[in-house]
């Protein structure tokens, strides 16, 4: 008896001593960007790190005074804003319509739909700098909102489908009794319903298209420059200035950080929901 | 007075659906023919008096006996595999640490979460610096141990940081998927097991491993197709490098095509990626879209499972 008391307990503390170093080793990348942001430059090159050190924000002065850090700011909003609208309007249109209507080859569409998130993004640029070469469409803002719009429809269309077909029909059913037209139905009723997936997938856009690297990285130079790529080039130019790129690396992640996890609790459901069917 | 219900039905559901086929039209077919075009083709984008000359398969044969383009795939294998495996293990056996004890759970599964929540390129960076030989915390922790720090983005050590980083970040989506797996698992289950004499193996064999085999597929697929995709970290922590060490196809097709400019050849990688990708995923997709269509049969209303 006593050794199960003992064996028990033993268990407990390794457990939580594994969580806690888990939680560490999660948490330590995130501390050393913030920390090295906060350093002087001279001191982020030491040659022993200092836990202890005098923390500045002339990293932040030096990046925000910065007119091209501050467009590339502006870029990145715009681009993932209007990406993100345009992606979860049309989405949910398409979402709807292959929820509630059976009409010849829909699985196929629905298979092809979702076939398009496997597509490895180096393997499309190819094209699309060619053709937006053509049309003078290089290093536009809106170029890459084309991009981030088409290439989150598949997850738009395929998890606000599942959340639109479980509504029950009687709802709409109803509206249409009373003399509803299609769209009304679609913008009073249904969308209201479902306004936990939206916010879950727009977040998961929006997340998406701030993040972006390699078509920004490659359709973009100076004009429409998103952060990614901004925050990368601190490497080139002049040496590598940690302290200010640090500094840029946590002004990109604080809007993504603060807003997942203030809405950690629709994003669980919107994520696995879409994935997992219990 | 109006077309019969049936053909109304199908014109709403077409332009309902339109918009969105359209642009994925754009997505997905315009690349995957031009892909083809332009592999057939030589094709200097910086060297446009080179004659743009049909050569056929040239390409395609020539990149079988690439030898960049073999040990690139060889690369790809390694990270995928190493990552999406190491990460599914330790997010199952966080999962399972998280379940049994509830205090202050939720704020331990979100700070956890903070990884996945990174830019990409940032975490990239940020793991560049912490594995810097000379001011970087890893080696300098090392060091107060006794050990001597190694070269962590050197040649034998590059791949390795790499799929570290990776599983850094990704490791959390594999948490959170089990945690809500395993959160579903009616409590009566492990009540019946227990009555029935089950020891802690056994019930964990029986009643939860089973529970877990479908949130698994989901995450192998998901993640696998991740890091087939994967370029952002690497090509900011190592550049492919040292050498070609940590050159995956990506990192080989962005080289060939917006370096060299050898578009031709580059499209020629960038079409065999495309049609891998599909033909890999095509099976899977399908099983997917098969069950969602049982549940929706079924008529199912979908509780929330968290």
């Amino acid at each position: 008896m006593k050794w199960r008391k003992t064996a028990r307990t033993l268990e407990a503390v390794i457990g939580r001593f594994a969580l806690l170093v888990a939680v560490c080793w999660s948490l330590f990348p995130v501390y050393w960007m913030i920390s090295t942001s906060l350093r002087e430059s001279s001191a982020a090159f030491a040659a022993t790190p200092q836990l202890i050190f005098k923390a500045t924000l002339a990293n932040y002065y030096e990046v925000i005074s910065d007119t091209g850090f501050m467009t590339t700011v502006f870029n990145s909003l715009v681009i993932a804003l209007v990406a993100t609208l345009i992606a979860l309007v049309v989405g949910s249109m398409a979402a709807y319509g292959f929820a509630r209507f059976r009409f010849k080859g829909d699985a196929q569409l629905s298979f092809w739909v979702l076939s398009n998130r496997m597509f490895p993004p180096i393997a499309i640029v190819l094209p699309f700098f060619i053709i937006f070469k053509a049309v003078e469409l290089l290093d536009t803002r809106l170029a890459l909102i084309i991009v981030y719009t088409a290439f989150n429809l598949p997850m738009v269309v395929w998890v606000m489908r599942s959340f639109i077909a479980d509504l029950p029909k009687e709802v709409e059913e109803a509206a249409f009794i009373d003399g509803c037209s299609q769209l009304q139905v679609l913008t009073k009723i249904v969308l209201p319903l479902v306004r936990p997936a939206l916010f879950a997938t727009g977040i998961l856009t929006f997340t998406f298209a701030w993040n972006e690297f390699l078509f920004a990285l490659i359709l973009t130079n100076v004009r429409a420059q998103t952060l990614p790529v901004k925050i990368a080039s601190f490497v080139s130019e002049r040496g590598v200035l940690w302290g200010e790129m640090m500094a840029a690396a946590t002004i990109a992640v604080l809007p993504i950080l603060v807003v997942t996890l203030w809405m950690n609790r629709h994003l669980t459901r919107g994520l696995t929901l879409g994935t997992l069917r219990e | 007075m109006h077309a019969p219900k049936f053909l109304r039905e199908r014109n709403t559901a077409f332009i309902l659906i339109a918009p969105a086929v359209g642009l994925l039209g754009i997505l997905s077919v315009y690349p995957l023919l031009y892909s083809l075009f332009l592999a057939t083709r030589r094709y200097f984008l910086t060297k446009p008096w080179v004659d743009r000359s049909f050569v056929g398969l040239g390409n395609f044969s020539r990149l079988l006996a690439d030898p960049y383009f073999l040990k690139a795939v060889a690369v790809l294998a390694k990270f995928a595999l190493s990552a999406v495996t190491i990460e599914m293990a330790i997010g199952l056996a966080l999962a399972l640490l998280l379940v049994r004890w509830a205090k202050g759970r939720h704020l331990v599964k979100v700070l956890m979460l903070l990884p996945m929540m990174m830019v990409p390129v940032v975490a990239g960076l940020v793991w560049r610096l912490i594995l810097n030989p000379n001011y970087g915390p890893a080696n300098w922790f090392l060091g107060q141990l006794g050990v001597s720090g190694p070269v962590w983005l050197g040649p034998r050590l590059a791949l390795t940081s790499v799929i570290g980083a990776e599983v850094w970040q990704w490791m959390p989506f594999s948490l959170l998927i089990f945690t809500v797996a395993l959160g579903s698992v009616p409590k009566e289950l492990y009540e019946e097991a227990a009555v029935d004499g089950a020891s802690r193996l056994q019930t964990f064999l029986y009643v939860t491993l089973p529970r877990l085999r479908q949130p698994a597929a989901v995450i192998l697929v998901f993640r696998l197709a991740d890091a087939f995709k994967s370029f952002d970290k690497i090509f900011v922590m190592t550049g492919g490098g040292p050498g070609i060490n940590t050159q995956t196809p990506a990192l080989y097709n962005y080289y060939k095509g917006f370096v060299d400019f050898d578009m031709g050849y580059a499209a020629s990688i960038s079409f065999v990626l495309l049609i891998t990708m599909l033909v890999m995923a095509a099976p899977l997709i399908r099983r997917a879209l098969r069950k969602e269509e049982e549940t929706i049969k079924a008529g199912e209303v979908v509780r929330e499972v968290a």
